[in-house]
This record gives C-alpha cells, structure tokens and sequence, in this order.
C-alpha cells in the first residue's frame, strides 16, 4: 500500500486516523501497530516475517547490550542485515564472484533475483540504530516489545522513511499529543507531500521514461530533456513522500525529522549530502563514517571512509553496478572538493550551484539508467551536442501539463534559500503573535482544500483503464 | 510554553483537519446520497480473490482486493471526467497518448509515434506484395492491400504547435513507405484522395473525438474500392443516411477520460434493382464473419470477395457491400477462428484493409513472418474453386 493509492488515501487513512483518536490515549499505540502491521503486511504478504525476525533479534540485543561480548555485538549486527543481504545482495555478490568464470567462457552459477521485501532497507537501518544507540548510552532500551515493534513498524516512515533513529523518537513512543495544531499542521504537510508526488513528479515522469527507454530521439536536447525531467521526478517524488510521512506523524503526533532541504540549491556535493536524504547521510556519518574514525587519522584515511560510506550508500539503492558508479561519482567529487578545498569556499554561489546541480544530474543518468552503457551513452550525447530532431514520442510525452509541472520543478531549484515549502505550511517556523498564525491556520486551510482535491482527481483519473479504443 | 490560541484560529486548525478526512471520505461519503461507484471502463470490475492459506501469504492477493476495492469505490469516473474536461476545454493535454488537434479534434499519439520508424522492413514489404502479387496473378485472383490513414496523417496540413511537431517525422516516412508500396500492383493508395481535398473536407474526414473516419469518408473509400475492381459501377445516388444513429463512443475522448457518446448519422447504399441480403455466421471470434449476397438487375463486382479488416471497414461496409456480388467481412483478430485462408482460397478476390498506425507493427508481428506470410500466398497461388 503506498501513499498515493485510492485504498490508502480514501480507506486506510480516514479511518486510521478516525480510530486513532477515538480510542483511549492509552490504547492508541496497539492501535497503531495493529494498523501498521496490516499497513505491512498488505504489501509485503509473507514477508511481514522478516519484519518480525529484524524486530526480534535486535529488541533481545537491545535488552542484552550490556552484557554482550564484542563478537556478540557483530553477531547481532550479522543477524539483523542478514535478510537485507540476502534479499537484496545474494543475487548480485554471485554475479560479482562468477563474472571472472563468464569471462573465460564457463557457464557460472546464478542466482535468481529476490523479491524485495518492501522497506527493508529502511527498517533494517532504524533496527540497527536501536542496538546502537543503546549500545553507545544515547538510548535507554525499551521495556516492552509492542512499543519496538511500533518504532520499527510505524506505517508513516516504515517504508521510504525518513530513517528514524530511535534516540531521535523514544520519547514520543510514550509521550506525544495530538492537538488541534499537529492535526492541521500535519494534514497541511501530508496534502502538500501528495501533490508534489502526484501533480508534479507523476506528470514528469512519462518524459523521464521516454528518454531512459531510448525513444526521445538522439539528440542531447532529448537527453538533457530527460534527465532534468528525472531530476524533477526524483526529487517531488521522495521529498513528496517524505513531507507525507512527516504529515503523518504530526497528525499522530510524532515529529519526524526533516529528510530534504533544498537539495538543489547545494553550492557542492558536501552541501548537497546535507541537504538530500539527511536521515540517510546523517545515519551513515553517525554510525559508518565516525566510528570508522572519520577524518581523524590523516587524508588518505578520512578518503579512505569517505570512499567506504559511498560505496555503502550506492549499494543501500539497489544491488547493480549502475548504483556503483553512481555512489562513485558522488564519493570521488567529496573527495575532490576536500582535496581543492572547493568545499570551504564561498562567493561565485550560482557557478557553483550550477556546477553542482550538473554533476548531480550526471550522477541521476546512472541511477536511473537500466545498464551502464546505455547511461554512459546518454552521458556522452549529453556533452557532446549532437543535433536532431525530438522523436514523436518524446513531443507527446511533453503535454501541457508536464511541461508545467517540469517548469514548477525547475523553479522550484531557485526558491530563495529561506523557502522550503513543506515546512511553511506545516507552519514549523515559529511565528507567535495571533494574527501571524490566524493567517497562517486559514493558509493551511486553503492548501490542503485545493492541493488534496487536485490530488485526489489526479489519483481517481490515473486508476482507470485508458484501453476502451483497442477493443474495437 | 506556547500561548493559548484564539478560539478562531482553533477554529481553522480542525477546519483544516475535517477538511483532509471529508476529501479522503468523499467516495464513501457520496454512496449516502446515492451516488454509486463508476463503471470500469472496457473490463468487469474485478473480482474479489479466492482467500486460501497460501494465498494470504502472497502480496498478489492483496493486490486483488485493492483493485477489488478501487473498482467499486465511487467518483471515479466523475474525477476522471472533470479532469478530462478541463484538459480539453484549456488545451491543457495531460495525457501523452492523445494530442489536441484543430476544430476540436483529439488526435492518438499513435498516429505520429508509429509511423515515425526509420527501422521498418519496407524492402521486405515491398518483397512480400510483389509475391503476393505474382501468386495471385498465377491463379487469376485479384488482390489488394488498403492502408487506412490515420487521423494524424491526414489532419497533417491543419496542425500546428507540438502536434506538428510530432507529425513531422512520420510525415517523411509515409513518403517513403508510399514509394514502397507504388511498386506493387496490389496497392490502394488513398492518402491522396483523403488529403487532396479543402481544409473543411479534411477536417471533416474524421470524427472529432474518436479515431475513425465518417461514414461519409467510408463511402469515399467504398468508391475507390469498387472503382479499382469494377470501373463504372459505383453510384454515388445509392449511398443513403439510415432512418437511426449510432451512438458513436469517442475513443480517444475515452482515453483523457471524457465521455463523448454522440449519436451520427450512419449511411448505406441502396441500389435500384439490386437487392442484398445480410447474415452472419458466429464463427467463435471476437465478432461473427458478415457476408452479403447481391442479386438483381444493377451491375455488381462479381464473384466472391473476402475482406479482412479493422475497424476503420466498419465505417464503410454499408455502402460497400451492395455492389459486391458476394462479400465477407473477417476482422484480423479471427483469421484462425474463421479459418481466412480457406475462405481467400475460394474467393476470387481479397481486400486487405489495415489501419497505418497498425500497419508498423502488424509487419513485423504479423504480415511479414510466418504463418501469415507464406499462408497467404498459398492460398491467393490456390485455383480458384467457387
């Protein structure tokens, strides 16, 4: 069940929530595991298992932290990522391991791909984050396993996240409330989050796909065309859920962390992993970068990590060489504006958003590409400014409509610095005085009418069969 | 600690609230006044699953009943419709199947995406007639192949902005096919009479919101057809208007989710002295085989003819069929259930009439690769054996 489907939208969340503030205050997280395992287990089937297994080895870990030795520690780290490795990287490692085999002519092993269990990049990281904040005494472990499995399983964030970590969100599993405030605020936030994943990144998206399946012409035009479009899609469509579940968990009155920031607007790659998927970068600093000894221990050391944290970031996308190459072009530009210093420099701020925004535009054609040499391809039309015209197919895929919503996209990217949409109409910055938050409550009121009606039209039209003219 | 509110901006906080779950309620909320779910366009609404241990492992049958689910929730249609409308009435196209095209002609992407291929085995076709060419003049049988133009390809003149845009590319490639097939005997080419004519005439050629042509461009084509078999014989007086409509369902209107069901005026031919008989045979298909029997004093394209065709015939088949001796309709979804072959076998005559945005596919699916490729020569090299 995802946030954008009829089911979701129209069944499961009215009256989710309806329940959810009908029942006692006492009650309310059973009731909010027990539709968070139904949230689950709709999408996921038998899967729900491996949830269960993850939840169940790291709530004993937790419980037994103090009195594990160093090879129990590693153990229970192996136990928790084992189903994520097995789902997720059998397949590829063995492709890895045999392609020397291949190479001489030999037929080697495979492995048949998995189906991924839904989320389980996500909530086996907020698992690990629960042993190891325990572990590290940011955390006290917690006493019943109902309310784990709620941190774990909570249907907001369980799975496109954002990551959160447990000493981020203990508190609230026991205290939180829901006021009049967070339900308007997180209606707000959740309207927004649907329309910019519906509205906008849903209408670029018939682009993106035209020129990544190769039928937008040969031109770098065609090209260029459609990895802005994707660059568009990528970022309306997670920041878009993103802002949905941060919605969610206001109106359940939890505060999630914030996951975007302008990512666009970054001034270098530094600055752009600060501001895309923070939840992410800031886990993979906090638990892989720093305990690996960061920057301490000389340049090659801290590059060293560096190159570590990005080949674990490419491979927590997806098990494929484009992913790979991907995290590399990310990884290697850290470097570089660590070694030229690039990193620390200000002035000439629109030459080096622009240069950025490149490179992250170079790096989108590799994660989303279907194999290497079709994105080195693109790449190299991208650059090398071949002329052409625009196929049929791609000038269909630019309507109105996704024109409109490919400019908004791209405006969006040069919003002064101090805009970020989402979280001025869930009004989290701070304003106190009456008349300031009496038009700021009717503001709330007025996007989340229109933007959840548009919204709503959009996802009502998108599930009906357009296929009435073949059947002549 | 924050300042209590005032009681109006209290107000607007669970406004804002109500709001959010009335819209997410409205389907459920709009059955309470009466207002049942839309129909499913072109499918059963889907049943609910069978629910088995097994099955309750899997995610497929949750999939199920969503759709189970979504099917029967209300609104739907209205949504799809309002958004249809306001895409229409601004040109606001959000659909990258369907392009806005001049006097309110809504034009299948189709028309222009697959008739822009530069791959296509046009030598091969040229190949293939020239075969079926030969094959059919050694068993004295006539032959021919109708290409159907597309909306696209005929409204090119008109368009303008993107969907010329779009239109160019096929535009250079129809040149090219159109060379191809003027090298085979057994070829109508009726991109010139349908473009070769005044804007309005153009513009009229075809439904605005459906992909067909008219019935009066059908008697234009039946014109052509006849003339090519029997010069003389075609009457343009004998083409007729029926005393009812049809009820015409707009299927690229369907396709932005606009409902245009507008009644139009249907026509026949009705030939003095000539009288027809219409039946048809259920053959297990996707349509039954229509044949008509001409007799009488009026002349007729004699002998029996077999045509295979698309829907675009269906537009033509009234006024075409009176001046046929002996005529079959078979569409291309039922050449095995009708066993074609067999009936071209013992025909003196074969139409082949294919839409041009199914052309493309159709030979290298189906036209140009076996069985059909070789079956069809067989069969038009076959005596004739009335």
């Amino acid at each position: 069940m995802v946030f954008s489907s009829a089911i979701f939208v129209t069944l499961f969340l009215p009256l989710t929530l309806i329940g959810y503030l009908g029942v006692d205050p006492k009650r309310r997280n059973t009731m909010l595991l027990v539709a968070s395992l139904i949230f689950y287990y709709w999408g996921a089937g038998a899967h729900i298992l491996v949830l269960f297994w993850v939840v169940g080895v790291t709530y004993v870990a937790g419980r037994s932290v103090r009195t594990r030795s160093s090879a129990g520690r590693w153990f229970v780290i192996a136990a928790t990522i084992a189903p994520l490795i097995w789902f997720k990287y059998a397949a590829f490692a063995v492709e890895i391991a045999t392609s020397p085999m291949r190479w001489l002519g030999v037929n080697g092993v495979a492995l048949d791909e998995r189906i991924l269990p839904v989320g389980i990049s996500f909530f086996t990281f907020q698992a690990l984050s629960y042993v190891l904040d325990i572990e590290r005494g940011d955390a006290e472990p917690l006493d019943g396993l109902r309310d784990y499995m709620l941190y774990i399983a909570l249907f907001p964030q369980l799975i496109a996240g954002p990551i959160v970590r447990f000493a981020e969100i203990r508190s609230q599993l026991h205290e939180r409330r829901v006021t009049a405030e967070n339900l308007s605020a997180g209606a707000a936030r959740f309207a927004w989050g649907l329309a910019k994943k519906v509205v906008i990144a849903d209408s670029v998206a018939p682009i993106a796909d035209v020129v990544f399946a190769g039928a937008g012409g040969a031109s770098s035009l065609a090209v260029w065309i459609g990895v802005v479009a994707y660059t568009v899609q990528i970022y309306f469509d997670f920041s878009g859920y993103s802002d949905m579940a941060i919605g969610l968990g206001q109106m359940l009155g939890f505060e999630f962390p914030e996951n975007f920031a302008r990512p666009y607007a970054a001034t270098s790659i530094t600055d752009f992993w600060r501001r895309w998927h923070i939840t992410l970068s800031s886990w993979f600093r906090d638990y892989v970068y720093i305990p690996l000894g960061g920057s301490r221990g000389g340049r090659r050391r801290e590059y060293g990590n560096l190159g570590a944290v990005f080949v674990l970031t490419a491979l927590w996308h997806g098990a494929a060489f484009t992913f790979l190459v991907w995290g590399a072009i990310h990884g290697i530009w850290l470097i570089v504006e660590r070694v030229t210093g690039l990193r620390r420099r200000t002035g000439w701020q629109i030459p080096r958003r622009a240069l950025t925004l490149v490179v992250v535009m170079v790096a989108w054609v590799f994660f989303r590409a279907a194999d290497l040499s079709t994105a080195g391809a693109m790449v190299v039309t991208m650059f090398t400014f071949r002329s052409g015209d625009l196929d049929p197919t791609l000038i269909a895929a630019l309507t109105p409509a996704g024109l409109a919503a490919l400019a908004i996209g791209v405006a969006s990217f040069s919003l002064p610095g101090s805009w970020v949409t989402g979280q001025r109409i869930a009004g989290r910055a701070g304003a106190d005085d009456d008349r300031t938050e009496r038009r700021r409550a009717m503001t709330q009121l007025a996007t989340t009418s229109s933007t959840l009606g548009v919204s709503l039209i959009f996802i009502a039209s998108n599930d009906l069969s357009p296929f009435l003219y073949f059947q002549f | 600690m924050s300042r209590p509110r005032t009681t109006a901006i209290h107000r607007y906080r669970l406004a804002t609230f109500a709001v959010a779950i009335g819209l997410m309620l409205a389907p459920w909320i709009a059955t309470l006044f009466g207002v049942g779910a839309s129909s499913v366009e072109n499918r059963a609404p889907s049943p609910f699953p069978e629910l088995s241990a097994g099955a309750l492992g899997t995610p497929s049958t949750f999939g199920a009943i969503t759709e189970y689910v979504e099917d029967r929730t209300p609104l739907r249609r209205e949504a799809a419709e309002a958004l249809g409308e306001f895409a229409i009435a601004t040109g606001w196209s959000m659909n990258p199947g369907v392009f806005f095209g001049p006097d309110d002609h809504l034009i299948l992407a189709e028309d222009f995406e697959l008739s822009c291929d530069a791959d296509a085995p046009l030598d091969e076709l040229t190949d293939a007639l020239r075969t079926w060419d030969r094959a059919a003049a050694e068993s004295g049988r006539e032959w021919l192949l109708l290409v159907a133009p597309d909306k696209g390809a005929v409204l090119t003149s008109l368009l303008d902005g993107r969907a010329a845009r779009a239109a160019e590319c096929g535009d250079r490639h129809r040149a090219t096919l159109r060379q191809h097939l003027a090298q085979s005997g057994g070829v109508l080419d009726l991109w010139g009479p349908l473009t070769d004519r005044p804007d309005a005439d153009i513009s009229a050629s075809y439904y605005a919101h459906d992909s067909h042509w008219t019935f009066t461009t059908g008697s234009l084509v039946a014109e052509h057809l006849v003339d090519r078999f029997a010069p003389g014989v075609w009457t343009p007086h004998s083409v007729q208007p029926d005393d009812w409509q049809l009820v015409l369902l707009g299927d690229v209107a369907a396709r932005v989710g606009v409902d245009r069901a507008v009644p139009v005026e249907t026509l026949h031919a009705v030939r003095t002295g000539v009288t027809t008989t219409r039946t048809q045979e259920d053959v297990g298909g996707t349509r039954p085989v229509r044949s008509y029997r001409s007799v009488g004093s009026g002349s007729l394209v004699t002998g029996r003819t077999v045509v295979i065709h698309d829907s675009m015939m269906n537009f033509a088949e009234g006024q075409l069929a009176p001046f046929f001796a002996a005529i079959d309709f078979i569409h291309w979804d039922d050449l095995e259930a009708a066993d074609a072959m067999d009936r071209i076998r013992h025909a003196d005559r074969v139409v082949l009439e294919i839409v041009e945005r199914s052309l493309y596919p159709a030979l290298r699916d189906r036209l140009l690769v076996e069985p059909f490729v070789k079956d069809f020569e067989v069969a038009l090299r076959a005596p004739s054996n009335p």
